[in-house]
């Protein structure tokens, strides 16, 4: 293999590849990216077996088609250290060189037959791959409609508003396993994300093209669910569209192109039965604050500044046109925060850790926002418009 | 707050050779003979507490009973009973805070006291005269009640600063009673030798040692600097303390514990891993009442192991919320205990200890919530029916293990020693 390249823009490949390198793998491999080098295109391939990725490179000259493993991580660190425009990576056995003027380094790799296969969209999607290159042009062609069937597609900025909202709210310990994941459910032409920990739940609706007719559904690892994010913030244009195939064990995800280049990120699908979430979600109130996003986020913060993680509550007494944030640590002092508020119902009062508070207000775009509670030791649920339901539950108070 | 000129008046209260001397007022018979707590001499365990009758022949905590049975044959060798003790030192807490609500226990047999505050009070009630010996009277006082009512000996330590009031109580042991009147601290310490002070272990004893400092006046001649540059960040603490100077205060709060521990070394060396998870499931079930009792939540557990050769393994892990229930616990525990009992070798005692005590309101969870509070009730229930009845009324979980090869009384299984840390 012999490639000439650009290397900012194999350095960002690169970027977006070591994501997903099992670093301590057992197997040598899984800690490379494959190179893959056709006649007019280079495609890094980098998997830990659950997740995996295929990132397309324009601007490579192959010079010799073939294919090389490369240590991901001594890889990136060489790329930022080279100044220079080009690079050229040529290959023999398991060594790479890699020459830049001045600079030359030989890098030892691993067998390519090594390196498990990263799974494809099924073949027929392989055609219409219409590559349109027109850099910040204005309209991207969508590609050709999808031929296998099962693919649909989403706009690349609702999709990331939709993992924005919920994201966040994903187990960070392996209690049980589906919280470690989003659960996806497509049916018609929307496309709805869930995501809980237990103690909090954040739901976002959003819509979708071509879904199936009965509702699909499938939790995807928090893992990939970041590696989406990543791809979709890394300069794919807003308006573009993803493809998206879920099947039975796994799901594909094919990212609008970057220059023409494709990056196609796939992941198996957590094995497991996704809590009954439409039932912790309350539906009747009788209390109903309306709040200013900005306001809201920085009374909760002040008062955040004194507690700490043993005290954790922030408590939030709501009475007519003024909601009152307040906390109090025992070795740390007390804070008292007072905003203004449009509430209609019997005054209460409610406690909340202020960490889950703030993480469901940072991703309200809109300046107000809806809570509607019950009561002390109840849960609260915060709502923008019908896109975005957020349920927390409440610190009781003992 | 309100500047006072008057220094801190601190007070460290320590019963002498406790669990012996409960012993010795349980049974008055063993007064004035040498008393050793820990085992009979044929259990192949250490000296928990002696007698000063018994440490005047010569025998230590810790020593093995066989040797101790050496050096003193006639001592009267115990098992102990625990809830005495912890029952002993409660009263004595107790007591303690008639004087002052700033009692900070450091164990179950040693206290430290504030009474900068009390002065006055002290002087309405006639505790002290108008001297400047007040802190000197009071503590005396404070020694002859015990003394009356629990009929218990302690020495106490007066100082202005914690670390004086040890050092002092150290000195004046047993009974007695020692006052460092404040601004004579350098003049007190000075002839001492040097691990009186704490932070000097034997092995920074011997490093000073070569430096040819014996006693705490060696070290205070010597420049902070050059201090500083054998014994690094240490040596500041180190110069203020051999100096006396100690801002630490008491710190009653701290009454609420940091953590609940329970374990036992077994009556003989153990490999059956269902024999010590049997064991391990009982302690955490004692942890986790007394954590109930005291309405308190932790976070994580440690599972200790000590082996037949004295090394000892403990590991912790925190569940993700708080909790009082003994089924959150116990995944842990027995996960923990295989990662720690590793080696093929007897375990001669294993532990469970609670800590990270949480906040006062509970975060709620979205799916578990019934669940949660009918456990909760459950556990409310059994403790509600172990109070009345006896712990040994009802036997849960692993536990059930235990009943062929333990006794068991009132407060349940008759363990060989107990320890109640807290």
């Amino acid at each position: 293999m012999k490639v000439v390249c650009d290397r900012a823009t194999l350095t960002r490949g690169v970027q977006i590849a070591s994501g997903v390198v099992a670093p301590k793998s057992p197997k040598p491999a899984l800690g490379c990216i494959k190179f893959e080098s056709r006649p007019g295109r280079v495609t890094l391939l980098a998997t830990d077996l659950e997740v995996g990725i295929r990132v397309e490179l324009d601007k490579m000259d192959v010079q010799q088609p073939g294919d090389s493993l490369i240590p991901a991580d001594r890889l990136h660190g060489i790329l930022r250290e080279l100044e220079a425009d080009t690079i050229t990576l040529s290959s023999t056995n398991q060594e790479t060189e890699i020459v830049a003027p001045g600079s030359r380094f030989k890098v030892l790799g691993d067998d390519p037959n090594d390196f498990p296969m990263v799974p494809e969209f099924p073949a027929p999607a392989e055609a219409p791959a219409g590559k349109k290159k027109e850099k910040n042009g204005a309209e991207e062609a969508k590609p050709a409609e999808p031929v296998v069937e099962g693919i649909f597609s989403a706009g690349a900025d609702d999709l990331l508003g939709l993992i924005k909202r919920t994201l966040f709210a994903t187990a960070k310990e392996n209690t049980r396993y589906a919280l470690n994941g989003v659960l996806w459910e497509v049916a018609g032409n929307s496309l709805t994300l869930v995501a809980t920990d237990g103690r909090r739940l954040s739901l976002a609706r959003g819509k979708c093209k071509n879904g199936p007719k009965d509702t699909a559904s499938a939790i995807v690892p928090s893992k990939a669910m970041l590696l989406i994010e990543r791809c979709l913030t890394d300069g794919v244009e807003a308006e573009g569209q993803v493809r998206i195939l879920i099947r039975e064990k796994d799901i594909l995800l094919e990212m609008p192109p970057v220059d023409g280049a494709r990056r196609i990120v796939y992941s198996r699908l957590v094995d497991g039965h996704f809590p009954k979430y439409e039932d912790v979600i309350p539906k009747d109130f009788d209390k109903k604050a309306t709040l200013s996003t900005a306001a809201f986020a920085a009374a909760v913060r002040k008062a955040a500044l004194l507690t700490n993680e043993e005290s954790r509550g922030v408590s939030l007494k709501f009475s007519e046109q003024e909601l009152v944030v307040t906390s109090r640590t025992p070795e740390m002092g007390e804070a008292e925060v007072r905003i203004t508020v449009e509430y209609a119902g019997e005054p209460m009062e409610v406690g909340f850790n202020p960490v889950y508070l703030l993480d469901a207000v940072k991703v309200i775009d809109s300046e107000q926002f809806v809570f509607n509670l019950k009561g002390p030791n109840k849960p609260g649920v915060i709502t923008e418009g019908k896109l975005f339901t957020h349920v927390v539950m409440p610190v009781s108070i003992v | 707050m309100e500047l006072s000129a008057a220094p801190p008046a601190i007070f460290l209260v320590d019963i002498d050779a406790f669990f012996a001397q409960v012993e010795q007022i349980l049974q008055p018979e063993l007064k004035g003979r040498p008393v050793i707590v820990g085992g009979l001499v044929t259990d192949r365990s250490v000296v928990a507490s002696a007698s000063y009758e018994a440490r005047a022949r010569g025998v230590k905590t810790a020593m093995p009973l066989a040797q101790a049975h050496r050096i003193c044959p006639d001592a009267v060798f115990l098992r102990g009973n625990f809830h005495a003790y912890a029952r002993f030192s409660r009263e004595m807490m107790d007591l303690c805070r008639r004087y002052t609500p700033l009692v900070e226990p450091m164990s179950l047999d040693e206290a430290y006291l504030d009474v900068t505050g009390c002065r006055r009070l002290f002087e309405t009630q006639g505790i002290i005269s108008a001297g400047d010996a007040w802190p000197l009277e009071a503590a005396d006082h404070l020694k002859r009640t015990l003394k009356r009512e629990m009929d218990l000996f302690v020495t106490v330590g007066v100082a202005a600063s914690r670390l004086v009031a040890k050092i002092a109580c150290d000195y004046a042991k047993p009974n007695g009673v020692a006052y460092v009147k404040p601004g004579y601290e350098a003049p007190f310490l000075a002839p001492l030798p040097l691990k009186v002070l704490p932070g000097i272990g034997p092995r920074t004893a011997e490093r000073l040692a070569r430096y040819n400092l014996h006693q705490v006046c060696d070290l205070v001649r010597i420049p902070p600097a050059m201090l500083a540059a054998h014994f690094g960040p240490a040596a500041e603490v180190l110069a203020a303390r051999a100096r006396g100077i100690d801002s630490s205060t008491v710190n009653a709060d701290l009454g609420d514990p940091k953590s609940i521990s329970r374990e036992t070394t077994f009556e003989t060396n153990l490999i059956a891993r269902d024999a010590m998870l049997a064991m391990l499931y009982y302690l955490m079930e004692r942890a986790c009442r007394q954590l109930r009792d005291d309405g308190l939540l932790a976070r994580t557990v440690t599972v200790k192991v000590r082996y037949a050769d004295f090394l000892t393994e403990g590991r912790s892990r925190s569940l993700p919320t708080f909790s009082d229930h003994d089924d959150d616990f116990w995944p842990l525990v027995s996960q923990l205990f295989s990662k720690v009992y590793t080696r093929r070798v007897g375990v001669r005692l294993v532990g469970v200890t609670l800590s990270h005590f949480g906040p006062n309101g509970r975060q709620m969870g979205l799916f578990d919530e019934t669940a949660y509070r009918r456990r909760s009730e459950f556990y409310r229930s059994v403790d509600g029916i172990r109070k009345r009845f006896g712990f040994s009324v009802l036997a849960t979980g692993r536990s059930i293990e235990l009943l062929e090869t333990h006794e068991r009384d009132s407060n349940g299984f008759k363990l060989r020693t107990a320890c109640l840390s807290r």
